[in-house]
């Protein structure tokens, strides 16, 4: 993984921990395709509005506004039927400082919040 | 035959796996394809230029109806008929379909009947945004 790379899928894993600092956050690798998933450990956050919310946010301004298209967001709720050793984990690489997206549990419980943000959301602009 | 009756007829085929409770794991690929078919089907219906849409993103040699952008596609185009954050999100969930047939198909992973009917509803939520736009 290249480390702009590296530095953008980190800070993705940030954010999400920062929202949610119960949850296992890690980056999976898919060496056939050279892609990757951010995984989470939990099914129904992961089909959560909130949480769909977080990862469209993210999506857009950290990986579709870099050019990254290899990056994708799911779950395994499973731990040992993970196929590779984990890239990059929350508890690993944890440095409150580095955050530069400022998310918060409680902005995207504001629906409010979560809809001035669709439109913000000028992706076809 | 079109690809929004390809992508029924998977459906039908994840449901008749689910029902007699077998080749669920053979199977499991079938319901990202079945979501897959419908949006480019839906895109296509819609006249969307994806060639042109890649070189809008600044990605022309990226092959058209790759995961990596399908889903930006998708909402950029809905985006056009005021996409709202909660169909936009239920269309994210496209990724864990991928990862789904990445595992059934290409690795040791085995998927049941209650595993396919979990992703049988998120593949339906997704055709269902399609289909409300």
């Amino acid at each position: 993984m290249a480390n702009d790379l590296i530095a953008v899928v980190t800070e993705i894993v940030h954010a999400i921990s920062r929202v949610y600092p119960s949850l296992e956050v890690y980056v999976e690798e898919t060496k056939e395709t050279g892609e990757y998933f951010v995984l989470i450990d939990d099914k129904d956050i992961y089909y959560s509005g909130p949480f769909q919310s977080i990862v469209m946010r993210l999506t857009k301004e950290l990986l579709w506004d870099n050019g990254i298209y290899n990056v994708y967001f799911g779950y395994e709720d499973i731990p040992e039927a993970i196929t590779y050793e984990p890239l990059i984990s929350a508890s690993v690489y944890y440095m409150e400082d580095d955050f530069t997206i400022d998310i918060s549990a409680e902005q995207f419980k504001d629906s409010s919040v979560t809809h001035d943000y669709l439109l913000d959301l000028s992706m076809a602009a | 035959m079109e690809l929004k009756t390809k992508s029924n007829e998977n459906i039908d085929l994840v449901e008749y796996a689910i029902l007699a409770k077998k080749y669920c794991t053979s199977v499991a690929g079938r319901v990202y394809y079945a979501v897959f078919q419908a949006i480019k089907h839906f895109l296509e219906q819609e006249g969307f230029d994806y060639q042109r849409f890649l070189t809008k993103i600044h990605e022309p040699d990226q092959k058209e109806y790759s995961h990596g952008t399908l889903k930006r596609a998708l909402c950029d185009h809905l985006m056009t008929k005021k996409l709202n954050l909660g169909d936009a999100g239920k269309i994210g969930t496209i990724d864990q379909l991928y990862r789904m047939r990445i595992e059934a198909d290409y690795r040791k992973r085995e998927y049941n009947e209650a595993d396919l009917s979990s992703y049988l509803r998120s593949a339906r939520q997704i055709i269902g945004v399609i289909d409300k736009y």
